[in-house]
């Protein structure tokens, strides 16, 4: 039997969503199929939300969306009471996103500088930032690399890197792309603190990953995307019991829902 | 809003500068090499020069007669004279490198045959070089036969031309190297500076996966643009800057190691100021095309390919420069010739439509920075990984 419900679309007036999207889609040019299909989805304050779903699925197109660095073809997205495509700008100010495997970072450029760069793009004072910075290293326990070039660093310490660089301007939302791909279990760990520290402060989440036991741990609620498609959803710990998320996961991609 | 923009387009410069200020490769490229390439080249060229055939070659000697002609050609301190049996052995040994040239007297040494490799670069000057010695030398007796018979040995010269050049000859050789050096150089040296920043700072962020991040901060992507631009045009600044540097190196360096012939530069201050204007501006233009080639280029390596045709016009633009006398004033208006054509005047002391070149130039700048402008603000900017 499958726990969970299958998605529907959130009602009309939703306040307290920091996102929300309704009726999301994307077709790329050249691609026989769209990449999203009529996605409408709310992830409220506070809120930390899995996405599932096997490669191609579209997670990361809504995430791109979300982000404000994709255009939908059709539908809406705001983050934050912010349109996605009208206040793209202001929207990159709200969300911190960490996107792919590769974090992208400057490799010729220390830790301290790569946020610093990314704090300055993102209107932070010139007086604010050294403060700033100091805050993420301390969060993010960067200290004894935070001056290195990033092109020494292991998987892990780019990943905090990034992660920092993503929180230095405070977002209220937080866009995680397969944040722990390629970590190892102690760098994951200190991702998915990380995530539920967010929560505790009221920041909304929404996070892809193929690592299920990673999504139970962190999330309220976990939509599994097939297609483009959001095709179901569920809270780990309330509809499924611990490790049951798999189990589900593969029965919705075989039956389809 | 047009202070956030500036600190915008600020940041984005001074992170790339300290990027490639960081990089090895980048300062190899754009600093050493073009530093080192005129006193390399120049170093090389003479080195071959005083190892070169056309000094200290042998020439052989052959048939009737030719006794009387040996100490003239010793005379000129270039050639020793070697005699051989006949033509045929004259032939070969200049066929098979032997010799230089050979000379092959008849008529009781009033006709000579002058024998060279005309395939051979070395042999061919020696002819010439020969080949007017002896015509000096052939002057000089019929001018002893005339006054041997008491006539007046300016009758071989009916009519005297007297020289009167404008300037010294250390003046006019000056003059023409810079008219016939500086407009290429300006130009290839712009065209390959910023090849290394525009590869570094377009295609190769895109490999590198940094351009989403960065797209996905509040930065204006033109001011992103702009900033990727200064630090790119400061690169092409700095190895403009190198190759001239390189080959006033070169230059100041042949008298002493060389024994290479001075030149005298006249070039005033306004057309220096003006020179140095121009090549900025033929630096920024390249600058320009060059990152936005790199922004719609797949990977750094299909930029790189792209950079090829960009340096084919640099050259050919330089080259038709150089060579084009007297150009009408519509070649004011064709792309890169323009830039060339008003360095080439500029150098000389003269003008050729500066100010339009100078208008031409900005608007090369702002239509390629807009387009580069419209390529990252396309989705494709992203997809193309």
């Amino acid at each position: 039997m499958i726990s969970g419900t299958p998605h529907v679309a959130p009602p009309a007036a939703v306040v307290d969503s920091a996102v929300i999207t309704r009726g999301l889609t994307k077709q790329y040019r050249g691609m026989p199929v769209p990449a999203l299909r009529d996605v409408s989805l709310s992830v409220a304050s506070g809120e930390v939300v899995g996405l599932l779903g096997a490669n191609g699925a579209g997670k990361t197109s809504l995430l791109r969306i979300l982000a404000g660095v994709l255009r939908p073809t059709k539908g809406t997205a705001t983050v934050a009471g912010l349109d996605t495509v009208r206040d793209a700008t202001a929207v990159h100010g709200a969300v911190g996103a960490l996107f792919g495997g590769a974090t992208g970072l400057y490799e010729r450029l220390s830790a301290r500088e790569n946020i610093h760069y990314f704090a300055a793009l993102n209107g932070v004072s010139r007086a604010e930032i050294p403060r700033r910075i100091e805050e993420m290293v301390e969060l993010f326990g960067m200290q004894e690399f935070a001056d290195r070039m990033v092109s020494g660093f292991s998987s892990g310490m780019k990943q905090r890197t990034a992660l920092a660089r993503a929180m230095v301007h405070r977002p209220r939302a937080l866009i995680l792309d397969e944040p722990t791909t390629g970590l190892d279990i102690a760098a994951a760990i200190v991702v998915q603190e990380f995530v539920l520290r967010c929560r505790e402060e009221g920041r909304s989440v929404l996070i892809s990953s193929h690592n299920t036991g990673e999504l139970e741990r962190v999330c309220d609620r976990v939509i599994i995307v097939r297609s483009g498609g959001i095709v179901f959803e569920t809270r780990p710990g309330v509809d499924i019991a611990p490790g049951e998320l798999r189990e589900l996961y593969l029965r919705v991609s075989e039956e389809g829902v | 809003m047009i202070r956030a923009y500036a600190v915008q387009v600020r940041t984005v410069a001074a992170k790339e500068l300290t990027e490639l200020f960081r990089d090895w490769r980048t300062l190899v490229v754009s600093v050493a090499v073009p530093l080192l390439l005129f006193p390399l080249l120049v170093s090389l060229a003479f080195a071959a020069r005083d190892g070169g055939p056309d000094r200290d070659a042998t020439v052989a000697v052959t048939g009737q007669d030719w006794l009387s002609v040996v100490p003239f050609l010793e005379s000129l301190d270039r050639f020793t004279v070697v005699p051989v049996d006949d033509f045929g052995t004259a032939e070969t040994g200049v066929s098979n490198g032997d010799f230089a040239a050979a000379l092959h007297f008849r008529d009781d040494g009033t006709r000579v045959v002058l024998i060279h490799n005309n395939a051979d670069v070395s042999s061919a000057e020696a002819a010439a070089t020969i080949g007017a010695a002896l015509e000096q030398y052939s002057t000089r007796l019929a001018q002893q036969t005339l006054e041997e018979r008491g006539l007046a040995r300016e009758l071989l010269t009916p009519l005297l031309v007297e020289q009167f050049p404008l300037h010294g000859s250390a003046r006019a050789a000056g003059t023409v190297a810079l008219t016939l050096l500086v407009p290429i150089l300006t130009l290839l040296a712009a065209a390959i500076s910023p090849i290394t920043a525009a590869g570094d700072l377009g295609a190769g962020e895109k490999e590198r996966n940094t351009l989403e991040p960065l797209f996905g901060t509040c930065a204006n992507r033109t001011a992103v643009i702009l900033g990727k631009f200064g630090a790119v045009t400061v690169m092409a600044f700095i190895g403009v800057t190198a190759f001239f540097t390189g080959a006033a190196l070169a230059y100041l360096a042949g008298p002493i190691l060389y024994e290479a012939a001075q030149l005298e530069f006249a070039l005033q201050v306004p057309s220096l100021l003006l020179t140095v204007l121009l090549a900025g501006l033929t630096a920024a233009v390249f600058s320009a095309v060059e990152l936005t080639i790199s922004l719609s280029a797949r990977s750094a390596k299909a930029a790189q390919a792209l950079f090829l045709p960009v340096l084919i016009l640099a050259s050919a633009a330089g080259y038709g420069a150089v060579s084009l006398s007297n150009a009408p004033g519509w070649y004011a208006h064709v792309p890169l010739l323009n830039l060339g054509l008003a360095i080439k005047a500029s150098v000389s002391g003269a003008s050729f439509y500066s100010e339009v070149v100078a208008l031409w130039a900005v608007v090369y700048v702002t239509v390629s920075l807009r387009v580069a402008s419209a390529v990252v603000r396309s989705e494709g900017v992203l997809r193309q990984r």
